[in-house]
């Protein structure tokens, strides 16, 4: 892999990135269904500034529901976020968001597909181009712009869509399990340029993720989570530094924050009522 | 790969066609069909050769082609506005929704009567039926595309900076729907080139479905060969030249239909 290059138009961003989630509750009605689905109850958590937040929790904690509430893509039954202190209310441009899914355009080039965010902000299309062709270097393939997305690997489809989300210079970076369709050997790659851009841009992380590895190795803080009600089970801080923690011989050490966690998540299984059916981890 | 032009002819496909050629050359042999019902193929092709020379078979070409063009650009541009709209607004949707359904049943041929009545034999009932076919080939492939493009597209656009509504429609609706329009506009000049012919028989004084319902009528079962020969090859030629290389420079460039081009 081709280290990554610093472009001098690729730098810090905006500044600010704080996020405050103030009792978050998410209800949902499935089909056929009397009562009301609870996704998540009472969510508090804070996010500064320029840091590192892994949601860590099995499928079907609502990790990803409450991603989607701070990009204001889904509304919260009760409850808000605050981006710097100002309610979010929709989507906007200062919350980017990497999907699963990639989410590109197919009917765009790759460089359409990145300069969209400059584009839509009011850049020139020339300008739009060459802030895509930086982002590109970004991430490490600057050759693909004309190509089109079905052209990619899955990798390099996530490199695009995470150079798409950073050209539009958001305030808070939001991944939702953005390495989870990739293949092991390209995720780890992955993981490592995304501290290398995370360590120069600064920007707010909140990365969404079922792995306690990646959680181990990316975070400043792992949120795990709980299930049926999603809630805040635990929050971990990790202590080892960020450029260290691909080091081979630090392997050990994230393993054994990893292990940390994978307990929390084993004892965050849901315990139902008194006197109804126990779940055991 | 460039493949020469006589590699070509080898092709799996040219064996069906040699197959019949030479089927239409031997089955004379062994019946005694009379030339009204099945002319000989050398028959077929001395006529084919006049009505070109005479200029009458260029004249009805013409005049089918401009009916054709005519028709299948109201008509689609209809079912593209109409099935946006429809896409974007609700309330439009649920307005116009059971209407569209019923008069889909009754496009096209079932119009006839009606449209000479309104318009009078020529052009303008040919125009209005083949119209109003294409309008709602085009318009339910265009719901079907429209309907086809996932959600996480629009909100892979919205959380860009994308907030107004006619970004959506330039971003993701308008080339979303591209697969959908692209096959609805191929369907659509299928049917109505087919549909063409057959509603001149009836409601015009000239073009290809004239030509060959008058020779009918005098028995020249040469010129009524002749036409369909002229209809087929017309629309591999169309299919070819048009909507093919349409397809190729955008749905199929961007991935979104499978890759086997033929």
């Amino acid at each position: 892999m081709r280290p990554l290059l610093s472009g001098d138009a690729v730098g810090m961003s905006a500044g600010g990135g704080r996020i405050e989630i103030r009792g978050v509750h998410h209800e949902y009605m499935r089909q056929g269904d009397k009562v009301p689905q609870v996704a998540l109850a009472a969510v508090d958590l804070d996010v500064a500034p320029g840091e590192f937040v892994c949601l860590l929790g099995s499928s079907g904690c609502g990790k990803s529901t409450l991603l989607m509430i701070v990009a204001g893509l889904f509304r919260p039954t009760s409850g808000e976020v605050l981006l710097d202190g100002a309610a979010v209310t929709g989507p906007s441009r200062d919350r980017g968001v990497v999907f699963q899914e990639y989410a590109l355009l197919p009917w765009k080039t790759v460089r359409s597909n990145i300069a969209l965010g400059p584009r839509l902000a009011g850049a020139s299309r020339r300008d739009a181009n060459r802030i895509a062709e930086e982002y590109l270097e970004l991430v490490g393939m600057p050759q693909v712009g004309d190509k089109y997305p079905h052209e990619l690997s899955g990798g390099m489809r996530q490199r695009a869509a995470v150079a798409r989300t950073l050209a539009a210079k958001p305030k808070v970076l939001l991944m939702d399990e953005p390495f989870a369709a990739v293949d092991a050997q390209t995720r780890s790659v992955l993981q490592e340029e995304l501290i290398g851009i995370w360590a120069r841009t600064q920007q707010t992380v909140v990365f969404v993720t079922h792995s306690v590895e990646e959680a181990a190795l990316l975070a400043d803080r792992v949120v795990v989570m709980s299930s049926a009600p999603g809630r805040v089970k635990e929050i971990f801080a990790v202590e080892l530094p960020h450029d260290e923690r691909f080091e081979p011989e630090m392997a050990p050490e994230v393993a054994g924050v990893a292990a940390k966690l994978l307990t929390t998540v084993r004892t965050s299984r849901p315990v139902r009522n008194k006197g109804s059916e126990q779940w055991s981890a | 790969m460039k493949v020469p032009a006589w590699r070509r002819l080898l092709r799996p496909g040219a064996v069906p066609v040699a197959l019949v050629l030479l089927g239409w050359l031997a089955l004379p042999y062994f019946d005694h069909i009379p030339q009204y019902k099945l002319p000989h193929l050398a028959q077929v092709g001395s006529d084919l050769w006049g009505l070109a020379r005479s200029g009458a078979l260029w004249a009805a070409l013409g005049d089918s082609m401009g009916r054709l063009g005519t028709a299948f650009v109201l008509g689609a541009a209809a079912g593209v506005l109409v099935g946006l709209a429809v896409t974007l607004s609700r309330s439009l949707n649920d307005f116009l929704m059971p209407v569209i359904a019923f008069f889909n049943a009754i496009a096209g041929i079932a119009w006839i009567p009606m449209a000479i009545v309104w318009f009078g034999f020529g052009s303008g009932p040919v125009i209005f039926v083949i119209a109003n076919n294409v309008f709602f080939i085009v318009l339910y492939n265009t719901l079907l595309g429209a309907e086809s493009i996932p959600a996480i597209m629009y909100d892979a656009v919205r959380v860009l900076g994308g907030y107004r509504r006619l970004t959506m429609v330039r971003e993701v609706l308008v080339p979303g729907a591209m697969v959908g329009v692209l096959s609805g506009l191929r369907t659509g000049l299928a049917f109505a080139w087919r549909a063409l012919v057959a509603v001149e028989m009836i409601a015009a004084s000239n073009g290809l479905g004239y030509l060959s319902i008058q020779a009918s009528r005098v028995f020249d079962g040469a010129t009524v060969v002749s036409v369909i020969l002229v209809i087929g090859a017309v629309w591999v030629v169309m299919d070819r030249v048009l909507l093919r290389p349409i397809e190729r420079v955008t749905v199929r460039r961007w991935g979104m239909v499978g890759q086997t081009d033929f």
